[in-house]
This record gives structure tokens, sequence and C-alpha cells, in this order.
């Protein structure tokens, strides 16, 4: 210990001139421990535990972050698949229709006019589905906006707020190395200890801030992206809705129209032909004279049609009902065979419809599903047709089409057979939750301290000039404070 | 420290310890400087505090270590048990949580200090008898289960504070007279200082260090 006996000054003037000449010391230091930190995370060392755990919350939401990074990412390119997706339907659906009333036309009985109303049916829906790209547009654009401001902001936020605690936790290995030897006795120990002691309180201070400023404005993104979900997903909801009923209201027109017509029966390949027996059985039919196709993959390519055969039969209403609703059905819903993978338009065709032979149990089981319901639907009275038409339609679900890659079907087939397109689907449940699910979200409650921000949200729009909202206002002011 | 001359004969070091929040500072402030401490910010790392007691006609000077209960501080403090004769305990008796947690504070006690350390529990913020959290009688058995002294304390009124310490004093003298306390062992804590020569600056009881309370 440096002598006393000059009493206090001596000591002061000590300190004062140390401090002035170990400034440079000091940084040194400061950058020596701040390094080997930075050393230690890079490294993915194992950090003290201790300063681990005390960092909980803030890891979390860290987590909550990223996690709305990457899932925004995903939404943006989901949307942008879905609306292509939505064009090559609906060129499809558009040619389908087409062909149907020009066929129709051509034939002289009552069948003619079937087709020709389900093909102006077709035309019609396919315009109508063209209107779901709008809200999907704006979905997108808001998607977008959002990711570029306030995603982008907030990382800015996250970076800093990491500098500074690699900053911090070097301050604690600082001190936790001065503390192994301490005696609060020793003058020059205690000055060594002030001097850290002072570097881990500033830079606690400032990582302090820092993590509650993530923290909040994780919060906020959590909560702004569920406002605007809701808001632009309500639009689409409706929209879609809209197209639904639209379409059904005509589908089931002409259903309502023809009834009392006589039976068709198709002729379609093999694996076809079991859903057909069961249908036969079920209205209590007899004779089932559908023609069974060779089954083999290389005869089923090229020369596979569907060719309408008039059948006469007893049960004539019910069976035409089914039929149509079949030839939607058949029409709309798919092979969950082809996994979407890049093919030449004929290669994908032959997979397609090769894939039903090879496949059987899998597609007569998904076919089983579908008609399975409107089975049931048609079964009872006729006000079930509506039912089951619904049901049809909410099969068809649009983030079925997110499986697929349609792009090669787009091209041109000529066959008939080729404009069995479709969306091929994996079997089932990939309800639209998916996308309608983060719109559902009322904010969640995040911390009670938020609840202020909330009320800001409540009608906060990002597409609006995020500087005129009071949203950017405070966070600007998180930005300076 | 200030150099002036030393009338103790013996120097303890003691150690505080415990949850964030329970109030080691605002004891120790109450316990150097006899007032209370509403707003004290949290401690980092460790602060210091002294004062002299008389302990069985002998002045002892006690040298208190003041740690950190924030977590984070948890690698650092425990650097600062090594060498201590005696330790203070703290839990608050309105929450419950600072009460479960003692258990691990004993054992980081036990593990990083001496067999002889005397360790006292203390139960702190007494004065808040409407909040209490945590019965006399359940920790006064936990102190028995673990050969612990107990006391419940205010920091605010003053309350058994200073008994508190005393108390550790008294039973580490005791230690020191029947032998079980070597003062030649490098960390037991206590070091013996020759009698001060008379004359001098004659400190009072209470001789808080300079640098002691941060606040």
């Amino acid at each position: 210990m440096e002598g006393g006996n000059f009493g206090y000054s001596r000591d002061y003037l000590d300190r004062f001139i140390q401090s002035q000449d170990s400034s440079v010391v000091n940084k040194f230091q400061q950058k020596y421990w701040k390094t080997k930190q930075t050393l230690i995370k890079v490294t993915g060392k194992k950090e003290d535990e201790h300063v681990v755990a005390s960092d909980a919350d803030l890891d979390a939401k860290l987590e909550v972050f990223h996690s709305i990074q990457r899932t925004c990412m995903e939404l943006l390119k989901v949307i942008e698949q879905y609306q292509r997706r939505i064009c090559f339907l609906s060129q499809e659906e558009n040619e389908l229709g087409r062909f149907l009333r020009s066929q129709g036309s051509q034939d002289k009985t009552r069948a003619g006019k079937i087709m020709q109303a389900t093909g102006k049916a077709l035309c019609f829906s396919s315009q109508q589905r063209l209107a779901l790209r709008n809200p999907l547009c704006r979905l997108y654009q808001e998607v977008e906006t959002f990711r570029y401001r306030a995603i982008s902001d907030t990382w800015l936020t996250v970076n800093r707020m990491e500098q500074s605690r690699t900053e911090y936790r070097g301050a604690l290995l600082w001190m936790k190395d001065i503390s192994q030897e301490l005696d609060p006795d020793t003058h020059k120990q205690m000055e060594k200890f002030r001097k850290v002691q002072a570097q881990v309180r500033t830079t606690k201070t400032s990582f302090d801030k820092l993590k509650n400023d993530v923290c909040q404005k994780v919060d906020l993104l959590g909560a702004s992206r569920c406002n605007l979900l809701s808001h632009v997903l309500t639009t689409y909801q409706t929209t879609l809705l809209h197209f639904w009923e639209k379409t059904f209201h005509t589908m089931a027109a002409i259903h309502e129209s023809f009834k009392g017509s006589q039976h068709y029966e198709f002729s379609t390949i093999k694996t076809l032909q079991d859903p057909m027996d069961k249908l036969a059985k079920k209205k209590g039919k007899k004779k089932t004279k559908a023609e069974s196709e060779d089954g083999k993959k290389a005869e089923t390519t090229d020369n596979q049609l569907i060719s309408l055969q008039i059948n006469e039969n007893e049960n004539t209403r019910d069976k035409t009902r089914e039929d149509v609703i079949l030839l939607h059905k058949y029409l709309l819903s798919a092979n969950p065979e082809v996994e979407g993978e890049e093919k030449d338009s004929m290669a994908l065709l032959n997979e397609i419809l090769g894939g039903w032979s090879v496949d059987d149990s899998d597609f007569s089981r998904e076919w089983t599903e579908v008609f399975g319901e409107t089975e049931e639907g048609t079964s009872a009275a006729s006000g079930r047709p509506a039912e089951s038409q619904q049901k049809e339609n909410s099969f068809f679900l649009p983030s079925q089409l997110l499986d697929q890659s349609l792009n090669n079907l787009q091209s041109s087939v000529s066959d008939w057979a080729g404009i069995i397109p479709q969306p091929v689907t994996q079997a089932t449940e990939h309800s639209s939750g998916a996308n309608q699910n983060p719109s559902k979200p009322a904010v969640k409650g995040t911390s009670k301290d938020l609840s202020a921000w909330f009320n800001l949200f409540a009608d906060l729009d990002p597409l609006s000039n995020p500087d005129a909202v009071g949203k950017a206002d405070t966070e600007h002011e998180l930005h300076n404070a | 420290m200030t150099a002036a001359p030393y009338n103790y004969s013996y120097i303890f070091k003691y150690i505080i310890i415990g949850d964030m929040g329970v109030g080691k500072s605002c004891l120790l402030h109450q316990f150097t400087e006899k007032k209370f401490m509403a707003d004290c910010p949290h401690t980092i790392g460790v602060e210091f505090g002294t004062r002299i007691m008389e302990v069985h006609g002998q002045k002892v000077k006690l040298q208190i270590w003041d740690t950190a209960g924030q977590e984070r501080f948890r690698a650092v403090t425990r650097s600062y048990y090594r060498g201590a004769a005696g330790a203070l305990m703290v839990y608050d008796i309105t929450r419950r949580s600072t009460y479960n947690h003692l258990s691990s504070w004993l054992t980081d006690a036990r593990n990083l200090t001496n067999p002889n350390t005397v360790i006292i529990l203390i139960g702190n913020k007494a004065d808040l008898e409407a909040q209490r959290d945590v019965t006399y009688e359940e920790a006064k058995q936990f102190a028995d289960e673990n050969g612990l002294l107990f006391l419940e304390a205010s920091a605010k009124t003053g309350e058994n504070v200073e008994e508190a310490f005393l108390e550790a004093a008294k039973r580490i003298y005791q230690n020191i007279q029947d032998g079980s306390l070597d003062l030649n062992a490098a960390e037991s804590g206590v070091q013996h200082k020759p009698s001060a020569p008379q004359g001098g600056r004659l400190n009072a009881d209470s001789q808080p260090a300079k640098e002691g309370c941060s606040c």
C-alpha cells in the first residue's frame, strides 16, 4: 500500500494520475476482454451458464424474431407460387370449358346441352377465379413492405444489442478475472477493481437498455404482423367465399335444370372402375358396362380418352347428378402421386396417367375420400347436393395447389387427356388453415406493459406511410432513446 | 482504505450472499451507516463495508463483502467466498422464492469456504409482517438442520442488524479461542493484527470505508 504519510491528498493525486495514464491501458484492456468474449461466442465455446441463463427471456424473444423473419420469407414465396398456379388453373379451366362447349354444340342430344351449360359455367368460374389474385397481390405487397421496413429495423436493433451484449459479457469476464485475487485493503487492487466495476456498470446499462428495446420491438413486430395478416386475409377470404358461392350457384343451377336426364356411363381406365362400381351398387344399378381400359402404362399414355357412353339404365336421376359431380371432382381433385417434380410435359403426363394404375390403392383411397362425401351427400334429399357441392368446393383447397408444379402442364397438350390437368394434390387435410390461421390470432397478450402499444395497433395500417403513424414515432423513440 | 492507525486486534472477513433484492446492500448500509437506503441500485460484482466492533473485550474490524445477487454475477461472486470467516445468508421473508433458493446458496457457501466458516441465516424485511411469506418456525428449522445461526432482521428499522453481525463475530471468536479456527491457515478469513499504538486516531465504532457503499 502506498505510503499514507501525506494523508488523503496524495492518494487522490495518485489516483488521478493513474487514471489519466491508464486510459489507454484501460482501452486496451477493454478491447482485450471484448475480443476474448467475441472469440468465445464465435467458436461456440460454452459460456458461463449463469450469464446465459440470465438472458433467457431475451433469447426467447430472439427466437420469436427469427421465426417471424423466416416465416415472412416463406409466406412471400408461397403467395407467389399460389398466384401463379391460380393463373394456370384458371387457364386450364377455361380451356376445358371451351372444349365442352364446342363439343356440346356438336352433340345434338340433351347431353350436348349439358356439356354446353357446364362448359359455360367452367369458363365463368375460371374468370372468377382470377379475382382471387387481387387480394393475394395486396397481401404480397403488404408482407413485402413489412419485411423491408419493420423487420429490417428490428434487425438493426438486434445487432446493436448483440454488440452491446458482447461488450458486457467481456467486461464480466474481466471482472471475474480480477476477482480471483482481491483484497480491499490493497489500494492498487481496489483501483483496478473500481475500473472494471465502472466498465461493467456502463456496459450493463447500455445492454439493459438495448435488451428492452429489442424485447419491445419484437413484441411490436409480432403484433403488427398479426394485425396486417388479419386485415388482408379477411379480404382474401371474402373473395374466396364469393368465388365459391358464385360457381356453386352456377353449377347447382345446371344440375337442377338437368334433372331427369339419362344416365351416362363413363368408360374409364381401370382404376376408376372400382369407385364407379361402388356408385353403381350404391344406387342399385344392375349393370355397369364400363369398358375397362388396359391399365398398362404404355397404352394409357397417348391414347387416353374418356369416352362418353350412353347407357340405358333404370335409375337415372341420381346417377346423372352424381356424374356431373363426379366429373367435376374428377377433374378438380387429383392424383396424389405426382410430387411436383419438374419434368417435361409428356413425361409428367405419363406419370400422372400411368400413376393411376400403378398406385391403385392410394388413389382409390383418395377417391373414396372425395366421393365418399359425395355419396353421402347425394344419397339424401335434394337439399344435399348443395352441400356436397360445397364440400367439393371446400375440398378443393387453394393450399393444395401449393404442392405441385403446374409449369409443365401449362405447356400445350392437345389431347383431351392432357386437359385433365390438375393440381396434383397430396391427399387431404392440408387445410387452408395454413393461410387462414394467422388471420385469427387475436393479438396475443404479449406483455402487460405493452397494452398501450396494442391500442396503438387498433388501426395500424402497415402500408400507409409509417412515418405518419404513432407507431413510427415510438419506434423512432426507441431508436434514439 | 484510509491509512489511519488501527486499534483492532482482528480482522474478520464477512460475505453477504443471497438472491437479488433481498436487502443485502441495505443491511450493510444499515450496519455501517445506521441509515436505511431506500433506493439502492443493483450491486455490480461486490461492494465493501467495514466497521469495528467489540467482541469479548476485543476490538475486531469486520471487513464485509456485499456480493451481487443477480444471477449473471454468480461466476464472479464465487471468487469472493474464499477466505471468509463468516457468511450472512439473506432471504426476504415476503418472497418465498428467495427462501427456496437458500439451499443453492448454502451449497455454494459450504463448497467455497472452509468448514469452520460461521454461516448465519438472516430473514430480512421483518418489518413487513403483513406480507410475510415464510414463517419463523420453518426457517428456524432449516437453520437448525443445517447448523446455522438464525435471526430475523429488518434493515429498514435496524432491528437485529447489529445482533446479526455480532452473533457471527462472537461465534468466530469462540472458534478462535477453542482452537477450531487456525489463525495461521491461509484462508481462515481472520487476520490477527497487533494492538495499535496508543494515541493516533481513535476510531469510533462505526468506521465505514471510503469506498464502501456506492450509493
